[in-house]
C-alpha cells in the first residue's frame, strides 16, 4: 500500500532530529495506520486500561445511510496488571505486534471485491479493525480481564467521495482519532470545576479550534463561499454550547 | 475436516502473534534489561523538522478545512498525506494550548489531554522506542476511581 511505504520513508529519514526530554503522561493513543484503529491506553492505580476503536467506519455503512451516522466509541476494553504490562515478557511481544500492526497489512482483513468470481482484494474499501479489536483485546483480556468500556454515543457525519480516481476520498482518520481521544482523555479525567463538564468543556474546544481555522482561513484569503459555510458551521457549534455564552 | 468456508479465517499473516497470547510464558526469558531509565533522548520529536504553520502550508490548511468542517464540492480523490494529518494534529494542539490560555478554569482538566494530544502529534509513527518510553512512562491517569470501569473479571463482552 502507497501510505506505508510512504510512512517507512519517514522512518528513516528521522534519524538527524535533535533529541527531547520526555516526561510521564496521564494518557496514550496509538494510531494503528494499516489497521484503521486506534489503541487508547490509560493507567488506573494498579491497572493499565487498554481501550480499542474503529477509525474509518466501511464504505457500505456511510454511503448507504442519510445524515450523520450514530458510532459508540470505545470498542472494546481490556484491564491488564501494571506488573503484567511492564514486564519485559509482555513489553517486547507488544512492541513488535504494534509495530508490525502500524504498518503491515494482513490479507485477513482486507476487504474483497468478487469480480469474475474470483477474490480480490478491494482496496477502495476501508480495513476491518479487527486485528485489533479482536485480537489483540482479546490477548489483553486473556492476560487480564476483559471490562464493559463506558461507551458515548458519537454522531459522525462521514463521507465517500469517488469519481474518476483510483483511491476514494474519506473524512481524516487522524480528525476521528484525536476528537474521540479527546473525549475519552476528558472523561476519564473527570477533575472538572464547576463551570465544565467533560462534554461541555469538548464541546468548547471543538467550536474554538473551527473559530481558529476559520480566522486562517479569512486571513489566507480563502474563497467567500468556503468562508460563509465555515461560518455557517462556527454558528451551529456556538448555539450547542453548554454553559451557553 | 474442516470445512473450506473456514479457510478465511484461518491467521496466515501473523504468526509471531501467537506467541503473545500462548507462549509467551514458556518462551526462554531474555536477560532482565536494566530498569528504563528517562535519559530517553532517544525519543525524537518531527515538529521542528517537518511541521509548517498555516502560512507555509496552504495545502494542509485545506485539508484540515475540508476534513474539519466538510464543506460541499469536497475533493473527489484520496488526499491523505502525512504532512497534511501533521498538520491537522498540530493546529488542534495549537488550539487547545490556545484555549487553556483563555481559560484557566479549564486546565486541570484539559492538561492530560493536552499532554496526549502533543505526543501524538510529534510522533506520528510509533517506534519500539516511543511505546515502550510511553507504556512505562504512565502516570495514574483517570484520578477518580469512581469512573473506573465496573467490569466483572473473566467476563467477555
Amino acid at each position: 500500500m502507497e501510505v506505508s511505504t510512504r510512512a517507512a520513508r519517514t522512518l528513516e529519514s528521522r534519524d538527524n532530529i535533535p533529541d527531547l526530554a520526555f516526561s510521564p503522561i496521564d494518557h496514550i493513543v496509538f494510531y494503528l495506520r494499516a489497521q484503521n484503529a486506534a489503541l487508547f491506553v490509560t493507567r488506573k492505580a494498579d491497572d493499565i486500561l487498554f481501550e480499542a476503536f474503529e477509525l474509518l467506519p466501511p464504505n457500505s455503512r456511510v454511503m448507504s445511510c442519510r445524515g450523520s451516522l450514530l458510532r459508540e466509541f470505545p470498542e472494546c476494553a481490556a484491564l491488564v496488571k501494571l506488573h503484567v504490562v511492564s514486564s519485559e515478557a509482555f513489553l517486547s511481544v507488544f512492541i513488535e505486534v504494534m509495530t508490525k500492526l502500524e504498518l503491515d497489512i494482513a490479507p485477513n482483513v482486507q476487504p474483497k471485491a468478487k469480480k469474475a468470481g474470483v477474490e480480490h482484494a478491494e482496496e477502495r474499501d476501508t480495513m476491518s479493525p479487527f486485528l485489533v479489536t479482536g485480537m489483540v483485546m482479546d490477548v489483553l483480556a486473556g492476560l487480564g480481564c476483559c471490562v464493559q468500556p463506558s461507551r458515548y454515543i458519537k454522531r459522525s457525519r462521514e463521507q465517500v467521495d469517488c469519481s474518476n480516481t483510483r483511491l476514494p476520498f474519506h473524512r481524516s482518520p487522524v480528525w476521528l482519532l484525536l476528537r474521540v481521544s479527546l473525549r475519552l482523555a476528558l472523561e476519564h479525567g473527570q477533575i472538572l470545576s464547576n463551570e465544565w463538564s467533560s462534554q461541555g468543556l469538548y464541546k468548547a474546544l471543538l467550536a474554538f479550534h473551527h473559530c481558529r481555522l476559520l480566522q486562517d482561513a479569512t486571513r489566507r484569503g480563502f474563497g467567500s463561499e468556503v468562508l460563509y459555510c465555515m461560518g455557517a458551521k462556527v454558528a451551529r457549534r456556538v448555539l450547542k454550547l453548554d454553559p451557553p455564552c | 475436516m474442516f470445512s473450506n468456508k473456514w479457510k478465511h479465517l484461518t491467521p496466515t499473516f501473523p504468526h509471531t502473534l501467537f506467541t503473545f497470547s500462548i507462549w509467551h510464558n514458556l518462551a526462554p526469558r531474555p536477560p532482565p534489561s536494566p530498569p528504563l531509565q528517562i535519559s530517553l533522548e532517544l525519543y525524537r520529536p518531527l515538529n521542528e523538522m517537518r511541521f509548517k504553520t498555516s502560512d507555509e502550508s496552504p495545502s494542509g490548511l485545506k485539508y484540515a478545512i475540508n476534513h474539519v468542517f466538510l464543506p460541499p464540492r469536497l475533493s473527489q480523490a484520496d488526499d491523505a498525506s502525512l504532512e497534511n494529518e501533521l498538520f491537522l494534529a498540530k493546529s488542534f494542539y495549537e488550539s487547545l494550548l490556545g484555549f487553556r490560555q483563555l481559560e484557566p478554569a479549564s486546565s486541570e482538566a484539559l492538561n492530560p489531554a493536552l499532554d496526549m494530544v502533543e505526543r501524538f502529534s510529534e510522533a506520528e509513527h510509533i517506534t519500539p522506542l516511543i511505546i515502550r518510553a510511553m507504556i512505562c512512562g504512565l502516570n495514574n491517569g483517570g484520578k477518580h476511581p469512581s469512573r473506573t470501569h465496573p467490569g466483572v473479571p473473566g467476563q467477555h463482552t
